[in-house]
């Protein structure tokens, strides 16, 4: 499997899956976008949230590993809302973004997903809760396994 | 004419919406406000924000606070932060437009 490929089986996986687009709907009342990279000067409008981003970081391979590659999807809710329950306060954009992750999750790991028979062999989660407030993010960087001997190491 | 008194006439003539001021929609109440578009956008770790200066009148906001709404044209904006006052006059920071970067 080409670098690519993997991309648009994500892409293609999230894109306008139902239980996706039901949890957007549900609680943001659109549904989601999905960026495959995006500009760093004019950075993704609000209008655009609940958002899926999915970028490639890079990729690795040798002569006796079939090898990997890195995806990072953000996750990117708009949410200012707050409640308090006793001494307690939670912000709802928190809550809302693992949730949102989850669901996101839930489909593209299912066993029906198309993902070439790739598989994720580590993935490693940044979350941005508070800098940029009421927007949350959250960053995972996923290491898919490549399932095919195509290593242009070994092609050539 | 008192120190006072004319302190309140120089306010209602910098005020005025037919010369630097226009009206703005503070906390769900019309007031003369003066936007200014001197602030450059808030660059922060992993995003960035459009951000003006906004000078109110004390005797029309008294105690301004973070996330207060004004709106601007037909942009809502927040306050973000009290940049000063001087008894007067309310100097805020105003942002809206909050948006993330998607990388590390």
């Amino acid at each position: 499997m080409d670098y690519w490929t993997l991309i648009g089986k994500i892409r293609d996986a999230v894109k306008s899956a139902s239980g996706i687009t039901s949890w957007c709907t549900t609680n943001y009342g659109q549904q989601h976008k999905v960026y495959i990279g995006y500009d760093e000067k004019n950075l993704p409008d609000q209008d655009d949230y609940p958002i899926i981003v999915i970028s490639p970081t890079g990729q690795h391979a040798a002569l006796d590993d079939y090898g990997e590659f890195g995806v990072e999807i953000g996750y990117g809710l708009v949410d200012a809302a707050e409640g308090t329950s006793g001494n307690v306060i939670t912000y709802q954009g928190v809550q809302n973004l693992l949730e949102f992750r989850k669901t996101v999750e839930t489909v593209l790991f299912d066993a029906d997903t198309d993902l070439g028979g790739s598989w994720v062999a580590e993935l490693d989660e940044l979350i941005e809760p508070v800098e940029l407030f009421p927007v949350f993010v959250s960053l995972v960087l996923y290491t898919f396994k490549n399932p095919d001997r195509d290593d242009p190491i070994i092609q050539r | 004419m008192t120190l006072s008194e004319m302190i309140t006439n120089d306010l209602a003539r910098v005020f005025d919406t037919d010369e630097m001021a226009e009206t703005v929609t503070y906390g769900g109440s019309e007031i003369s406000a003066i936007v200014s578009h001197e602030a450059d956008p808030d660059e922060r770790d992993g995003g960035r924000a459009a951000a003006v200066i906004l000078r109110v009148k004390v005797s029309d906001v008294a105690s301004p606070a973070y996330r207060d709404s004004v709106v601007i044209g037909s942009d809502t904006w927040r306050v973000k932060q009290v940049l000063g006052g001087d008894g007067n006059i309310w100097r805020l920071q105003l942002e809206r437009d909050e948006r993330s970067g998607f990388r590390r």
